[in-house]
């Protein structure tokens, strides 16, 4: 180093990217820093890397469709699909987009050095790593991996002689990661907003994550809770959901949706944040209805509590129960549609660019859209009875995880990948990228959804000849979008190192983390930080 | 900051009267329970939550938190009695397998 | 002007302890909240049950418990009030009488344990399983509230261990009390988590 860089980055001027001086080797660096941009780029790879693993499971459970029983046993199928579905939940997409995007830009957003309780940050990451390590360990370790479905359903989870307690128990930690970053974001945006940061001028992701930190600490413990009494149904032999011994499976599944229905909205608000952000940058105007979409936001996050029982309509609850979460349920769509109404009227007479990022954003509208109008018609307790045990289900939840939060996802690793890493990526393969991937993605699990309205069981291994045609489609469709994948992941990994160096601003996004240099400097400002004048978003930026 | 007791911090003498005012509920509840009144489980909670709030607002001081901090327990509390709530729409409801 | 940063800073950094661990209490309480209204369930449904199973407990112990754990929250309230005031001996010592208020309430459940273990009524065990099904739930219940608990109370024991090593060195002083006053936030948290337990074991069929 030389002594004007030594300097440089004592005044904190040095970008986070560069080791800070000192006897540490970069690997011990990284793990051991406390810099919330270090444990989000940390997070993101994490989540990336088993992104991959996730995927690798659902390509081998499409192409066992090929040909049944070719491939692989019925029973490995069912392993597949829940090592698939506890690797892209609790391991991707539920951590997410806080994790990732969250811990990067949240304090730089809102004009802070860092999160309110870095250290507990940084805990926060280990404890997901040990729990997404024991999760895997039950994949390797003597026995079977589990094979319940990702949702653990007693009382079959407490007998099954696979590998449940050792999966369970990872589940139970990475909640612990979960709440902890909650609790850390909440607190950030209480005590840390930066000068004249007040709380109706708070960008977009901001609010999402505001929600969202609520949903993970008043739902994530019912959650914990529950798995605990899993394992202690396992080991001990507390038969609280085990009809032999007086228990109760429904209320399991009541408990465990009691989380997990929320936790759709712990993955779709933050997704929805970066929507927010990413149109109004990319259509050069100010959100449409700002109030609007913050309050329906909070919102989604309050009655997303009150609808967990439209998993459960054919699980024997009473029927009042199921006559009030279908009606719940169809509250919680108005909130939805605000949003979408919001994003589509910002691109109204806006001066749209479309750039990468832009393609993610609207693609989301459009997926997201399918999800949830598909998502209505379950929810009516009628044709759900017909439709629960189908591909119409599997079909609803990809394109609302995948085709809403991951999309959503792939729009914030566009949009800020230049500020992340001071590179930018090449625009026509990302394009490419995204083209393939959306045709692969509708290809995929379009089908899904006919076919489950023809009757095809979902979860099954083996399928009758009238499936056929959709099931070819479906395996087709799972190579064009690996292919799509690939392209994208190439190109942003090429750009990682041979990428041209990052413009402060290159979109024109009017946020605070784009008052600062691409990448930015540990201290998050170079200078003093930014006074906020107004809401963030208006032409010419805040500052 | 140079008063004889600090602002924020109880006197011993508060501290202790509470003290005194939960041993008592406490009697009272076990009273309750060992003579056999009726609605005595309701009694019991009733009690149990006046223990509670006279925690919450004096020894964790939760009364000299700012209105924030004293305004989202109820949230807490609230998406704890909607589970419960719409938990026992089925409960009460289930019919009879 | 850097002096009156460090103020801001001060104040923002002892606001954001405060909330985080009021925060994080809010998580406890939905923790506890879901075992409660699993009991609350099943006792619904198996009145009798509850009823014959709380037989076995025994009102003295728990009510001396009760008495033990809300002796301990006035101590460690006390505590917290001493060493606002300077007074850190004194502090020091309602640590410390805390502590062993802890352990005290921790020996008497380990006797009432003993006492169930001995008749053969802990979970999975043949004289259990052979009892009814309500009756299996609530000793269920019984060992898995009770027991994570206790669990939180050791915790609260060995965080109180620490604060009083921060005292000592005085980490803790006058005027920064915010990590004392979190773990007594913590400790009667647990405190109030024990006033429910008792009436819903202890009081059933008295």
């Amino acid at each position: 180093m030389t002594p004007a860089h030594e300097s440089a980055a004592a005044a904190g001027q040095a970008s986070y990217l560069e080791n800070p001086p000192g006897r540490r080797g970069v690997f011990a660096s990284w793990m051991l820093s406390t810099d919330h941009k270090r444990i989000g780029v940390m997070y993101l790879m994490a989540l990336l890397s088993f992104f991959w693993v996730g995927v690798s499971l659902g390509l081998a459970m499409r192409l066992n469709m090929l040909h049944p029983g070719a491939l692989m046993q019925a029973q490995t199928y069912d392993e597949l699909f829940t090592v698939h579905g506890i690797v892209q939940l609790f391991l991707v997409i539920i951590p997410g987009v806080p994790v990732a995007f969250g811990n990067f830009f949240l304090p730089i957003m809102i004009g802070a050095r860092d999160v309110a309780f870095p250290r507990l940050n940084r805990l926060s990451w280990w404890v997901y790593l040990t729990g997404a390590g024991i999760v895997v360990l039950s994949l390797f370790i003597s026995g079977h991996p589990p094979d319940t479905g990702w949702t653990f359903y007693a009382p079959y989870s407490i007998r099954t002689p696979t590998n449940v307690s050792l999966a369970v128990a990872g589940v139970f930690v990475l909640g612990f990661s979960s709440i902890l970053t909650g609790l850390n974001f909440v607190t950030t945006i209480h005590t840390m907003r930066g000068p004249g940061m007040t709380w109706l001028r708070l960008p977009l992701f901001v609010w999402t994550l505001y929600a969202t930190g609520w949903v993970q600490m008043l739902a994530t413990p019912v959650l914990a809770i529950t798995l605990l009494f899993i394992i202690m149904g396992r080991v001990l032999g507390i038969g609280f959901f085990d009809p032999s011994r007086g228990g109760d499976p429904i209320m399991y599944e009541h408990l465990f949706w009691t989380y997990s229905h929320p936790a759709v909205y712990i993955m779709i608000l933050p997704a929805m944040g970066i929507i927010s952000e990413v149109i109004p940058t990319f259509a050069r105007k100010a959100i449409f209805g700002y109030k609007a979409v913050v309050f329906a936001s909070l919102a989604i996050a309050g009655v997303g509590y009150w609808v967990w029982g439209h998993h459960m309509f054919t699980s024997g609850m009473s029927n009042t129960a199921r006559v009030a979460f279908s009606l719940l349920t169809f509250f919680v769509a108005i909130p939805s549609g605000v949003k979408v109404f919001n994003w589509v009227a910002t691109l109204y007479k806006g001066s749209i660019r479309l750039d990468a990022p832009m393609w993610w954003a609207v693609s989301f509208i459009f997926l997201f859209s399918i999800g949830g109008l598909s998502g209505l018609i379950q929810g009516a307790l009628a044709p759900n009875l017909d439709l629960h045990g189908t591909y119409w289900i599997v079909a609803h939840i990809h394109y609302i995880v995948f085709g809403g939060v991951g999309t959503a996802l792939f729009a914030g690793l566009h949009y800020w990948f230049p500020k992340m890493f001071g590179r930018m990526y090449r625009e026509r393969p990302a394009k490419l990228g995204w083209l393939i991937f959306f045709i692969g993605f509708n290809l995929l699990y379009f089908p899904m959804f006919v076919m489950g309205a023809e009757g095809m069981p979902r979860r099954w291994f083996d399928y009758s000849a009238q499936y056929h045609t959709g099931q070819m489609i479906s395996v087709a469709g799972s190579w064009v979008l690996a292919l799509g994948l690939l392209i994208i992941f190439g190109n942003l990994i090429l750009a990682l190192f041979r990428g041209e160096a990052a413009p402060e601003n290159p979109w024109g996004g009017t946020t605070l983390e784009w008052h600062t240099p691409s990448p930015p400097p540990a201290r998050n400002f170079p200078g003093e930080i930014p006074v906020i004048k107004h809401v963030s978003y208006k032409a010419g930026g805040n500052g | 900051m140079k008063l004889e007791v600090p602002e924020g911090a109880t006197g011993y003498g508060i501290l202790f009267f509470i003290w005194i005012a939960l041993a008592a509920l406490l009697a009272a509840t076990i009273a309750i329970a060992l003579m056999n009144v009726r609605m005595a489980v309701a009694l019991n909670f009733l009690i149990a939550t006046s223990m509670a709030l006279l925690n919450l607002f004096y020894f964790m001081d939760l009364r000299h938190e700012d209105r924030f901090l004293k305004t989202i327990i109820f949230l807490a509390l609230f998406a704890l009695t909607s589970i419960i709530i719409l938990t026992y729409s089925d409960v009460f409801y289930r019919m009879a397998g | 002007m850097a002096e009156m940063e460090t103020a801001a800073e001060f104040r923002q950094n002892r606001m954001a302890a405060k909330y985080g661990m009021w925060f994080f209490l809010y998580t406890e309480l939905l923790f506890f909240g879901a075992m409660f209204l699993l009991y609350s369930v099943y006792r619904y449904r198996f009145p009798l049950d509850f009823h014959a199973g709380a037989k076995e407990e025994n009102l003295y112990t728990g009510s001396i418990n009760t008495l033990v754990l809300l002796t301990s929250s006035m101590t460690l309230a006390m505590a917290v009030s001493a060493i606002k005031r300077g007074q850190q001996k004194v502090s020091e010592r309602l640590q410390m009488l805390t502590m062993a208020l802890g352990v005290v309430f921790l020996a008497i459940k380990y006797y009432e344990w003993h006492w169930k273990i001995a008749k053969g009524l802990y979970p999975n065990s043949p004289v259990l399983l052979k009892l009814p099904k309500g009756e299996i739930l609530y000793f269920g219940l019984y060992y898995a509230l009770t027991g994570l608990h206790a669990l939180h109370l050791i915790v609260g024991i060995v965080v109180v261990g620490f604060m009083l090593r921060y005292t000592r060195k005085g980490v803790i002083n006058r005027e920064n009390t915010a990590r004392l006053e979190n773990a007594g936030l913590y400790w009667h948290f647990v405190d109030i988590v024990w006033i429910y337990l008792f009436p819903l074991f202890y009081l059933v069929t008295k």
